[in-house]
């Protein structure tokens, strides 16, 4: 089913294996070299830097070598052979990908990334032609899932994997639109018992090895679920989606409530129960979701006053957390797990930093001191 | 980790009995690591108490809590500084690991609160003069200071965008566009002489071993500002020609010092800006002959081409040990 070669994939899960083994002094360096030895990647994969620019560079080919064939090959731009070159060109990208992965053992190298992501917009765009851009909403996301999902289980793409459940997610969302006030009654009902069972589903494939290849895939995929089970119950989503789109007013208010503050808590504890952390950072995820729709409906405090005490309590809490895990306890720990220096991790860090807090409070416009003017001590020559 | 493939390894020989005991042992009392989710944690409560004060300490402006508010500024701030001068590991010229994850952020909002307060001081009483530059200059040497003190490459980048905002130039990632008028002359030279100041210090850091590991986070803003600012000279001024091959030099000289401390990502950077020079020359080139349309994708196929191989090949010989 996946179109890399089999044998390299295991080989691959082992090498990383070994290598986080020997740098936590596990095992010597000779028997890294001896596993290392035994067991040979082919894949080509370059630096992920250097598969950022070929990922680049093939796309421009690709839309190069299309928009050519559009201008010497379409005759009178007739709308006919626009959307068979655009399904051509999908099947030649595909074939592109297939080519270099089989032949030529590209692996996550941006080539097969760029002719995998070319593949499926040309081919989407190439429906959208045929139809003259009028295509419904669920046929739209059911090509999306369809699509995505062949691609992910050809590919094992982590990111093809998110979009083919967002396509799953909106077929759903759109069909149960269209069917009437019933289903759309329905519809958070449908979307979290959906997530639910994609969750249970995830998560029982992760514990099989038979399934090694989609690890990664499978851990979004449940991460996803988490996150739409929660918005489906969410208050602030399920109105406003109600009185936006299907024009009903809100019922069983409480019910949502409920979902709203209940969810994020209970992730946040079983979280912590099973040691998950990807149910925990969800958990933490929603929290804010929490604060949001909560503060969207009761205003209590100004909107920064309610900044400034949130912030306290989240440091007191982040403090208490520290504290608490001087020793680790119940299996956690503050430390960073994973010793060797992480320089872009840490560069991102910074980045996030200086772009957020780059803009320093600055007064309102026009922002004089009126009033009593007699308080500035150094008062400048304007007074 | 997998026991059971260790397990098979060790059955093939290729690991020692007592490695696979290590392992066991390692994997049976592994801990969950929440490092990172406290990092995100604690970077939010000072996202939000931060700018939740600055806000507040210019509303109610005449009432009695505004007193508070700017109380509460002092103290947080103080008490900031206090708890992580108490933490601090002894200042050194080589990287400090901070004492845990908590000090980090107190000098980060302890940075943020002075900054604040400083600002405010400047607005209500225009305590540094009425100069403009004195009210940004002063808290970019506190920030400076504190980044090289406290080991911290956060507050490092902000002192960085600080020293540029000071030069009247935005270099924040997001930012860097939308907020800066690249057509004016004025700001192409200041971001110009920015980036090789950026870079200059990156290149002392480097090599006098002052904090060698800030010597990135320079020379990363420098890299940017110095190819943007270059390449609006390039669109905006007449004298092609030479901005062209002012630009190529550059270019050359950082695939260059890339090569020299194997760094991917300024390899790759160096390509994707020379690459952008070499579309607009070209374009316009083609633009003035006026050639069919074909032949301009013909060139995106051609230079594309040429890229994939240099990309190739900067991944070979970067690798190699």
């Amino acid at each position: 089913m996946i179109a890399y070669d089999q044998a390299s994939l295991d080989n691959r899960l082992i090498q990383q294996e070994v290598e986080t083994t020997c740098r936590k002094q596990c095992i010597t360096e000779a028997e890294k070299a001896a596993v290392l030895h035994a067991c040979p990647v082919r894949f080509y994969t370059p630096n992920p830097f250097i598969r950022i620019g070929l990922f680049i560079a093939t796309a421009v080919i690709g839309v190069s070598v299309f928009g050519m064939c559009i201008l010497l090959l379409t005759v009178g731009s007739s709308t006919e052979s626009v959307t068979a070159l655009t399904f051509f060109f999908s099947f030649l990208f595909y074939l592109a990908l297939e080519m270099f992965v089989r032949v030529k053992h590209h692996f996550a190298s941006g080539v097969d990334d760029a002719l995998m992501w070319m593949s499926g917009a040309f081919m989407l765009s190439g429906f959208f032609i045929a139809t003259d851009f009028d295509l419904d909403d669920a046929w739209i996301y059911m090509l999306i899932f369809v699509a995505g999902t062949l691609f992910t289980l050809r590919f094992a793409n982590v990111l093809m994997c998110a979009v083919a459940f967002a396509g799953f997610i909106a077929m759903i969302f759109f069909t149960c639109f269209h069917l009437g006030s019933t289903a759309q009654t329905l519809l958070p009902f449908v979307v979290m018992g959906l997530s639910l069972l994609l969750y249970r589903l995830s998560a029982r494939f992760l514990r099989e090895q038979r399934f090694r290849h989609y690890f990664g895939c499978l851990e979004i995929l449940s991460i996803l679920s988490l996150i739409t089970f929660y918005l489906a119950g969410n208050y602030y989503v399920v109105r406003e989606i109600g009185e936006e789109m299907f024009r009903a007013p809100m019922r069983l208010g409480w019910l949502f409530w409920i979902f709203t503050v209940a969810v994020p808590t209970a992730y946040i504890y079983l979280g912590i129960r099973r040691r998950n952390l990807a149910l925990l950072r969800v958990g933490l995820l929603l929290t804010g979701a929490v604060v949001f729709t909560v503060r969207y409906y009761y205003g209590i405090l100004p909107a920064e006053l309610a900044m400034s005490v949130g912030g306290a309590v989240v440091i007191a809490l982040a403090w208490y957390v520290t504290h608490y895990l001087k020793e680790p306890k119940a299996g956690f720990t503050r430390e960073d797990d994973d010793e060797h220096d992480d320089v872009e991790k840490l560069q991102i860090e910074s980045l996030v930093i200086a772009e957020t807090f780059h803009e320093t409070p600055k007064p309102p416009q026009g922002f004089r001191f009126g009033g009593g003017s007699g308080g500035g001590g150094g008062a400048g020559s304007d007074y | 980790m997998n026991i059971s493939l260790f397990e098979k390894l060790a059955e093939e020989g290729l690991i020692s009995a007592a490695s696979l005991e290590k392992t066991k042992a390692a994997s049976g009392t592994k801990l969950l690591s929440v490092h990172w989710e406290l990092k995100v944690v604690l970077y939010l409560g000072v996202l939000l108490l931060s700018g939740g004060l600055g806000v507040l300490v210019y509303k109610n402006i005449d009432t009695i809590s505004h007193q508070a508010v700017l109380f509460v500024i002092a103290f947080l701030c103080l008490g900031g500084f206090y708890y992580s001068f108490r933490h601090r590991q002894p200042f050194a010229w080589t990287k400090v690991d901070s004492p845990s994850v908590f000090a980090e952020y107190a000098i980060l909002l302890a940075c943020l609160l002075l900054v604040t307060f400083l600002t405010y001081l400047q607005v209500q009483y225009e305590t540094f003069g009425t100069r403009y530059g004195m009210a940004t200059f002063i808290p970019m040497v506190v920030l400076l200071f504190s980044a090289y003190y406290f080991d911290h490459l956060g507050v490092l980048s902000l002192a960085i965008t600080n020293f540029a905002a000071w030069m009247g130039v935005t270099i924040t990632p997001y930012r860097i566009f939308s907020r800066n008028d690249f057509s004016s002359d004025r700001l192409i030279y200041t971001g110009m002489l920015l980036g090789l100041i950026l870079l200059a210090v990156a290149f002392v850091s480097q090599h006098k071993k002052l904090k060698r590991h800030f010597a990135f986070t320079y020379s990363n803003f420098g890299t940017h500002i110095l190819f943007i600012a270059l390449l609006c000279a390039l669109i905006v001024f007449d004298s092609k020609l030479t901005w062209s091959g002012i630009l190529a030099g550059v270019c050359a000289f950082m695939l260059w010092q890339a090569f020299r401390y194997r760094s991917f990502y300024f390899a790759l950077v160096v390509v994707l800006y020379g690459y952008v020079e070499l579309n607009y020359i070209v374009l316009r080139w083609l633009e003035t002959v006026a050639v069919d349309t074909v032949v301009t994708f013909l060139y995106f196929i051609i230079s594309g081409t040429g890229m994939v191989f240099l990309l190739l090949r900067l991944n070979k010989t970067l690798r190699r040990p």
